[in-house]
């Protein structure tokens, strides 16, 4: 089930520039920040209510958080410049002793983590082809094996 | 079977043998059956079919969307969206979060699930049979309806072709240590290998509800209404009558609303949500039991990384288990996780994650299963929702670092270079040497990264009506024309993957129904 | 439903001198603490009224206001009546000497004087009605005994439960007070076959 929830521009910026953190820097030379983006807000829109709204305003404390950072110079995480600070602060959150924070920054770089490593331009570069293989050992499956499979789909409902 | 639409037009015969969703159904539902059944995983599904075959009218309502064999393919974050409660962040409350999911789909969890079919361990029925009042699942009673059901979903060995490098790799290490290792056995026909599993079998191989029971049902003319959640059992006094729903558009927003009446109700809503099912019906169990006894296997993983190429993703979900320390409470086994999951759960993040990442047709994920000593329990929010709470405790932390550490030495014994712990504190290990180090350096408890996919027994069954919600037929104890046909119904934790023995418990106890019907069906 | 009059003026065919008195676990179990009494109804089965019908049971209150009431010690009387409707089960209560616990139990003002009161019907749990609080219980439902229209009896609702599989020589219930919609629990009892 998905939410109608989309992320609103300042929290996407927030997103990008956290990305940009957690993420490999193929991200960038593979092109793949936006369906990045994209497929985190889709996760995001599958959670439940509470959980988003957590999510959400965590991310609202995370990125406002950085302007009192030193090295942000008053900017927000989103407005980031210094991708060396941003990424202080965020194991800044996910060393903190205090639960919230660290689990917000376990939770949004998982999110985001997960959402890259979904992108089939990634998945290519890892040299992991799943669809390929399971049209492969599909068709090996039915050429050796049909007689057998054709008994068993009909044994269901005797 | 007859129905009513709402707006008073004439009632149409339906027609049995159907499975409606969103999209076919445009107004209010009123269906009166013998048996409506509230979820369609491993319990609902059995119950749906035994019910359905023996000439009653059955109703099915899953909340999830029927998804097809062709809708499956190598898409985790797709998969999670459509069939995953919550996009699988489900967590207890407790001193460690326990990460579980919930399968939602037609079928159950067990569109997702990877298959394992074991029969219930001797020692845990024979356990039933003497400390929960359960004299009729002694192993010997149980046989008939364990090979029912073992038919039924073509429970068997893989075919050879089919195992991965990474499992011959970890039990070829564990036999080589002496462990006995045994081959899976999994309710599959010619598993083609794709390790699709935990994201729907895209080959028909697996032999989930989804392909079995459900079909079954539908042969014998149960009807079967999807993406409808079922927000209350209908009742008068303690005589449930029946359950009335809401459909859902694709966004969860309530739609039209479903209404059956039943001479009985099964609720298969699965261990937080058939609980939550009673508590918001106004159900409550004399023992005061409702919601508690939740037992739920914690699992641990880690990653041994080899030199030559393995492509843990190419070969079956899990082909071997070791269960040479099951007596310690554990089981071991190799099992492939994609690179998104691996990702999410690594303490890695840039430029540190992509070089592990780099590596992963180099790794073999491999972890253990523990059967847990302690419980938990589900309690409801204002609004209907379940939360679990659950405390992990010393000794399966204990086991949790032993299993692992064991697991760790399998690794190494099969080639690993290195072995990267889910503890970001304690870095990679180089040798077996090193594993010492899990048992010297204290883990924290938010280090630990525990999940399941096992939830159990929160609505427990038991001769005795002072330790159980159910009596030992799976019927609701304190109301009438009630049962319970889920894993909340199983008396404790199994060590070993539960499906099998929900089916053979679900099978058991609508046969009783079946014999007795003067007695349930009122 | 049971007259009062048809009860009070029947035989007293199940009359009988005085037993063996109390057996010495009818005196354990009168020890029981609340928690134990709940178990013992939670895990009961239903008695047979056939069984029950034509015995006559001592009772012990475990209530702590029943002294101050007198009915500590109290009797209660099985009946089975056939009619044009089929088989009906009933009952009725006997005032009882507030003697010592492990001496026998007596009407009062002796067995032979004692007059029958607070008649009840002898029927199965229905789960449907508002008296289902133990679906595997007998109900003793006062409100359909019989008994005089002011009768405050009227108000009790017991339910009944084999302390022993498989005996209706022990039993083990529970009173509410039925007060409109409401039912108030006041307390479990104890009954011994007795003659």
């Amino acid at each position: 089930m998905l939410s109608d929830f989309r992320f609103r521009s300042g929290q996407r910026k927030a997103l990008a520039t956290l990305a940009r953190v957690v993420c490999p820097p193929e991200l960038v030379t593979l092109g793949v920040l936006d369906e990045v983006l994209e497929e985190t807000e889709l996760m995001v829109r599958a959670l439940p209510t509470y959980l988003r709204t957590g999510l959400v305003a965590g991310l609202t404390a995370f990125d406002q958080g950085f302007r009192l950072y030193p090295g942000a110079r008053g900017k927000r995480f989103a407005d980031a410049g210094d991708l060396a600070a941003a990424e202080h602060y965020y194991e800044s959150w996910h060393e903190s002793a205090f639960p919230v924070q660290f689990q917000f920054a376990k939770a949004i770089k998982g999110l985001i983590c997960f959402s890259y490593y979904e992108n089939p331009r990634v998945l290519a570069a890892l040299g992991v082809h799943g669809d390929q293989w399971i049209a492969k050992v599909a068709k090996e499956r039915l050429a050796k094996y049909a007689d057998d499979i054709r008994r068993a789909d009909a044994e269901v409902t005797q | 079977m007859t129905a009513g639409t709402k707006n008073g037009s004439a009632a149409r015969t339906l027609v049995g043998g159907e499975i409606l969703g969103r999209g076919q159904i445009d107004r209010d539902v009123e269906v009166d059956c013998d048996v409506v059944v509230v979820g369609s995983g491993a319990g609902g599904a059995v119950a749906a079919a035994e019910f359905a075959e023996a000439g009653l009218s059955v109703v099915v309502i899953e909340e999830g969307h029927h998804w097809k064999t062709e809708d499956f393919s190598f898409k985790p974050g797709q998969a999670i969206r459509r069939m995953y409660r919550d996009a699988g962040a489900s967590m207890t409350i407790g001193n460690v979060p326990v990460m579980f999911q919930e399968g939602r789909a037609v079928g159950g969890s067990t569109v997702i699930n990877g298959g394992m079919s074991w029969r219930t361990p001797e020692k845990v029925l024979r356990k039933w049979v003497l400390e929960d009042g359960l004299p009729d699942m002694s192993p010997r009673d149980m046989e008939r309806y364990f090979e029912r059901v073992e038919k039924r979903i073509s429970a068997r060995t893989q075919d050879v072709e089919s195992l991965g490098r990474d499992t011959i790799l970890f039990s070829g290490a564990a036999k080589r240590l002496g462990y006995k290792t045994i081959d899976n056995i999994r309710n599959q026909v010619h598993c083609a290998g794709s390790n699709n599993c935990a994201w729907g079998c895209p080959t028909g191989a697996k032999r989930s509800m989804l392909l079995t029971y459900v079909p079954r049902a539908v042969s014998r003319g149960a009807r079967i209404f999807s993406d409808c959640r079922v927000h209350k059992i209908l009742k008068k006094g303690k005589q449930a009558l029946g359950v009335e729903g809401r459909f859902l558009h694709e966004n969860g927003k309530p739609s039209h609303k479903l209404t059956v009446r039943a001479r009985l109700t099964v609720v298969a809503g699965g261990s937080a949500q058939t609980p939550a099912l009673l508590w918001r019906s106004g159900f409550r169990s004399p023992s005061g039991q409702l919601g508690k006894n939740l037992t739920l296997h914690p699992n641990g993983k880690v990653i041994g990384i080899f030199d030559e190429d393995v492509k843990g993703w190419t070969g079956v979900h899990q082909g071997h288990q070791v269960r040479e320390f099951i007596d310690e409470g554990f089981l071991m086994t190799a099992v492939n996780v994609p690179p998104s999951v691996i990702a999410m759960t690594t303490p890695y993040h840039g430029r540190v994650l992509g070089d592990v990442m780099r590596q992963y047709n180099q790794m073999v994920v491999a972890g253990i299963l523990v059967e847990d000593t302690t419980t938990g329990h589900v309690k409801v929010a204002p609004g209907g929702r379940p939360f679990l709470f659950y405390d992990v405790t010393d000794i399966d932390v204990a086991r949790i670092k032993r299993g692992l550490s064991l697991v760790c030495e399998v690794l190494f014994e099969a080639g690993a270079k290195k072995v990267l712990l889910p503890f970001s504190h304690l870095g990679e290990l180089q040798s077996a040497d090193q594993v010492r180090r899990i048992f010297e350096v204290p883990i924290p408890k938010r280090e630990m990264e525990i999940f399941t996919v096992h939830l159990m027994s929160s609505c427990r069954m038991s001769g005795d009506a002072v330790r159980s919600v159910c009596d030992e037929w799976g019927q609701f104890r304190d109301a009438t024309g009630l049962m319970i046909s889920d894993a909340s119904m199983l008396p404790g934790p199994i060590g070993v993957n539960p499906m099998e023995s929900i089916l053979a418990v679900a099978t058991r106890n609508a046969m009783h129904v079946l014999e007795t019907p003067g007695r349930y069906l009122t | 439903m049971i007259t009062a009059t048809e009860t009070t003026n029947s035989p007293r065919q199940m009359f009988q001198p005085a037993g063996a008195g109390p057996s010495a676990r009818y005196l354990l179990l009168q020890q029981a603490c609340p928690a134990d009494q709940e178990k013992m109804m939670l895990r009961g089965e239903r008695p047979d009224p056939a069984a029950l019908a034509g015995h006559e049971y001592r009772g012990f209150n475990y209530t702590p206001i029943a002294p101050a009431l007198g009915i500590k010690k109290f009797i209660k009387g099985f009946v089975r009546a056939d009619g044009p409707d089929g088989v009906r089960y009933s009952g009725y209560n006997l005032p009882t000497q507030q003697n010592d616990l492990t001496a026998e139990w007596h009407g009062k003002p002796d067995d032979a004087r004692s007059k029958r009161f607070g008649f009840y019907a002898v029927v199965p749990v229905d789960a449907r009605s508002r008296d289902n609080a133990y679906l595997h219980a007998l109900l003793l439902d006062y409100g359909k005994g019989g008994n005089p229209a002011l009768d405050p009896s009227k108000t009790l609702r017991d339910y009944l439960v084999r302390v022993d599989p498989g005996s209706d020589e022990l039993l083990i219930g529970k009173a509410y007070l039925a007060l409109g919609p409401a039912r108030i629990p006041v307390g479990c009892f104890l009954l011994e076959r007795m003659r």
